[in-house]
């Protein structure tokens, strides 16, 4: 797609964006999972749920591939990531000025 | 304890996904159509139509008749009319359909994949499409007599 039809694609259809589906209607998965083994081929992959835990980009999934919802710690650490840096850069600071009039005295 | 699944999402990037195409809501289309890459459906859409790439019915959008998708379907809306029959609407769907919580389905669904999200509606039938229906012949192209 080159940068006309993308930008026309981008202004009609509209920006990427996530949308909720809800439960899954399926068999329940054990919940002990780990690495999947196929038999045919050798190639060695990590379960869902394990992904799910433990990969927290989405950036290399598939288009249209549909993934877990994040739990509610999770989405409460994204929303608030950005004052979560700022108050991590204020204790350094602060401890910082601290230790800095401590060792001066 | 019984605990509750956590909910599934999907992120609809338009670019990434191809999808190219969109009857906005308010509008309604009906004939033989064709659409060339990914289609997101707002509003009305009905008679032969023919997707190649991914179908996504949004929340109050409607498509009816004959609808052959090369791609997945995501039906947030509904398929066919309320109260019809599984004849008058049927869906080919080459991919996955993945009906969400919102969606309705009355028609003829025919998927080699179904992902059913609690709360997803659908009264007409679901028909699985094996490896070798997808035949030549079954194709719509008809190529020309040397």
């Amino acid at each position: 797609m080159n940068d006309t039809n993308a930008f026309l694609t981008q202004t009609i259809v509209g920006a990427p964006f996530s949308v909720l589906l809800g439960r899954p209607l399926e068999a329940g998965h054990p919940s002990a999972q780990g690495i999947e083994v196929p038999l045919h081929g050798g190639d060695v992959r990590l379960s869902r749920a394990w992904k799910n835990w433990m990969v927290l980009g989405s950036a290399s999934d598939q288009p249209g591939q549909l993934r877990r919802r994040p739990g509610r710690v999770r989405r409460w650490l994204e929303r608030h990531a950005l004052a979560l840096a700022l108050l991590g850069l204020f204790n350094l600071m602060v401890s910082a000025i601290f230790w800095g009039l401590i060792s001066w005295t | 304890m019984d605990v509750k699944p956590p909910q599934d999402i999907l992120t609809i990037d338009p670019i990434a996904m191809n999808v190219v195409n969109r009857v906005a809501a308010g509008c309604q289309l009906r004939g033989e159509l064709s659409f060339e890459g990914g289609l997101l459906v707002q509003g009305e859409l009905a008679g032969n139509i023919r997707v190649n790439g991914r179908l996504i019915i949004w929340s109050g959008g409607v498509v009816r008749g004959r609808v052959r998708v090369s791609g997945d379907l995501y039906l947030f809306g509904r398929l066919g009319d309320a109260g019809g029959s599984a004849h008058d609407t049927s869906l080919e769907c080459q991919g996955m359909a993945c009906v969400s919580n919102t969606g309705i389905s009355t028609g003829t669904l025919i998927a080699r994949r179904l992902q059913l999200y609690e709360g997803a509606d659908l009264q007409g039938p679901f028909k699985t499409l094996k490896q070798g229906d997808n035949l030549p012949v079954l194709q719509d192209t008809v190529t020309a007599p040397s």
